[in-house]
């Protein structure tokens, strides 16, 4: 009856992960994807990811130790660490590494996904070219994913962010720029190494990107748009589970996604594995993989959710002023998480946050600015 | 009048298969079409004869045809950067009327083109289409399903959709092609 036993849609970082996932279950996997080749990202990634993934030395480019953040008024703070603490990988690469590998234990399959029906005993996947019955669906695929809107999910709120390569760069280090006239919700960032820069924001992307070249003066010469979630929802149904960006697996605050996306790919592996044997795809037990990776990564998000919001509602005078008060203090970490904001907070001196957080006060009552 | 209307007056020659095509034109572009006509004939390897507001291009059907694309879009006021893009086959020419109705036009052109021309500019950004606003049509030029969205996008800000939500929609929709 059963064509596959699971369908993976999306064939990225998540999808991927999955498959190698349940390679030991000896399920039969069908994996869909859309484009022939892999979409990339910037490229940034926490150490956090070798826990999970071996990745190839010949797909990484650069280990990151050092950072500087810019204030609006030009203000610079650096933060270096002893170890360093996150990846510059080559996207490109690491993304067709994956997939490679993840062929190996699943049909890869270049079709579209359409819609996907789900009935009481199976569900149904149409592609652009026939229709396949499974037991359980994935959806892997990305921001705005069309399993969920099928399954009539909510969808986490979607920003969209645009990449650039430029000609030359201004900055040494890895920069990110604080300022509300680039970018009102996030920020901006330079990256020598891949010679690119980039910012994210809701909307008017391409305006506040012209002025961020402007201002900074690079000459660029391609840029891509690419929709960005922000912010966990629901991320499961009878017969269908979300995975990565699809349900907001992703830290608000930076709006970067893979190492989440991977540790979440790792639970739902294991509680995949379980129902299989178990037969069971009701959702009070596909409730179990939310539960699990809300429990490892959902405080991390809801604080970052928390900052964002603050910092939505702060002035270019507000940001400039937690400079002023928090940059010696930043200056002096040596150890960070990069996928914990929760950890830096920890670093810093309990009395200068209390302050940070009066001076604030009037921002976290105000209406919001944008 | 800045309206554009095209008679596709085929004409079969003998032996060959000479092609004519008519463009009718609006008056005001005639010496803007004329200065680049040189160019025109040379990249579209036909031959271009002005007469009154009309331009006649003659040659084989289908240079006929790729050109008889780059002249319209030249009177529809795009750059001739923009409208030479036409001569590749990738690229297609849309002209979307707007409205009869005088105030209606002016209002819906404004929200289209935005303060210093934000929402114009916006709108190309998003969906790498080129777009141009003369008269009483909106006209873009772009490629595959890139155009197909800028289209829908601002077939909905000329039916009242707020800009933001337009955005919001180009944004999802632009997910699907990746460049």
């Amino acid at each position: 009856m059963y064509d596959y036993d699971v369908i993976i849609v999306g064939a990225g970082v998540g999808g991927a992960h999955l498959s190698r996932r349940l390679r030991s279950s000896g399920a039969r996997i069908l994996m869909l994807e859309r484009e022939k080749d892999v979409k990339v990202d910037s490229g940034i990634v926490s150490r956090d990811v070798l826990k999970y993934i071996r990745i190839p030395k010949r797909v990484v480019r650069e280990k990151i130790s050092e950072m500087v953040f810019v204030s609006p008024r030009g203000k610079e703070v650096s933060l270096a660490t002893k170890k360093y603490f996150a990846l510059l990988i080559d996207s490109a690469k690491f993304r067709r590494w994956l997939r490679r590998e993840a062929e190996r234990y699943c049909e890869l399959r270049f079709e579209t996904c359409k819609y996907v029906s789900v009935k009481k005993e199976f569900v149904e996947v149409s592609t652009d070219k026939s229709t396949y019955v499974a037991k359980l669906v994935v959806a892997c695929d990305g921001a705005v994913s069309r399993v969920r809107s099928a399954l009539g999910l909510t969808p986490p709120k979607i920003f969209s962010s645009a990449r650039c390569r430029v000609r030359r760069n201004r900055h040494r280090r890895i920069t990110v720029y604080f300022n509300k006239n680039y970018s009102p919700h996030f920020f901006a960032w330079e990256i020598p190494k891949s010679r690119e820069i980039g910012l994210i924001c809701r909307d008017w992307i391409g305006e506040h990107l012209n002025l961020f070249v402007k201002e900074n003066g690079f000459e660029v010469e391609e840029k891509t748009f690419a929709p960005v979630a922000v912010g966990a929802v629901k991320s499961y149904a009878r017969r269908c589970v979300l995975l990565g960006d699809a349900c907001g697996q992703t830290k608000p605050f930076t709006a970067g996604g893979i190492v989440y996306t991977i540790r979440c790919a790792e639970i739902a592996g294991a509680v995949i594995k379980r129902l299989l044997s178990e037969n069971r795809f009701d959702e009070r037990s596909l409730a179990v993989y939310e539960k699990r990776w809300k429990k490892e990564i959902g405080f991390e998000i809801s604080l970052q959710m928390f900052l964002r919001n603050l910092y939505r509602r702060m002035s270019n005078n507000d940001i400039e002023k937690m400079f002023a008060l928090l940059g010696r203090e930043i200056e002096r970490i040596r150890e960070l998480e990069y996928d914990r904001i929760s950890s830096l907070l920890r670093n810093l001196p309990k009395r200068k946050l209390l302050k940070a957080l009066l001076l604030l006060l009037p921002v976290i009552l105000a209406r919001c600015y944008y | 009048m800045a309206v554009l209307e095209s008679t596709g007056g085929i004409s079969a020659g003998e032996g060959n298969s000479e092609v004519v095509e008519e463009v009718r034109v609006g008056k005001n572009k005639i010496k803007y079409i004329e200065r680049y006509k040189d160019e025109i004939e040379k990249l579209g390897n036909v031959k271009i004869t002005v007469e009154g507001n009309t331009v006649r291009i003659s040659g084989d059907a289908l240079s006929c045809y790729t050109t008889k694309r780059v002249v319209k879009s030249l009177a529809r006021c795009f750059k001739k950067e923009d409208a030479f893009l036409l001569f590749n086959e990738d690229y297609v020419l849309y002209v979307i009327p707007i409205s009869k109705n005088k105030r209606a036009l002016y209002r819906i052109r404004s929200r289209l083109i935005g303060t210093r021309g934000r929402v114009k500019r916006e709108i190309e950004q998003l969906t790498r289409t080129k777009i141009s606003v003369y008269g009483k049509t909106v006209s873009i030029i772009g490629r595959g399903e890139e155009i197909e969205i800028a289209r829908t996008a601002i077939e909905k800000i000329i039916a009242g959709a707020s800009h933001s939500k337009v955005f919001g929609f180009i944004r999802r929709s632009m997910s699907g092609i990746e460049g």
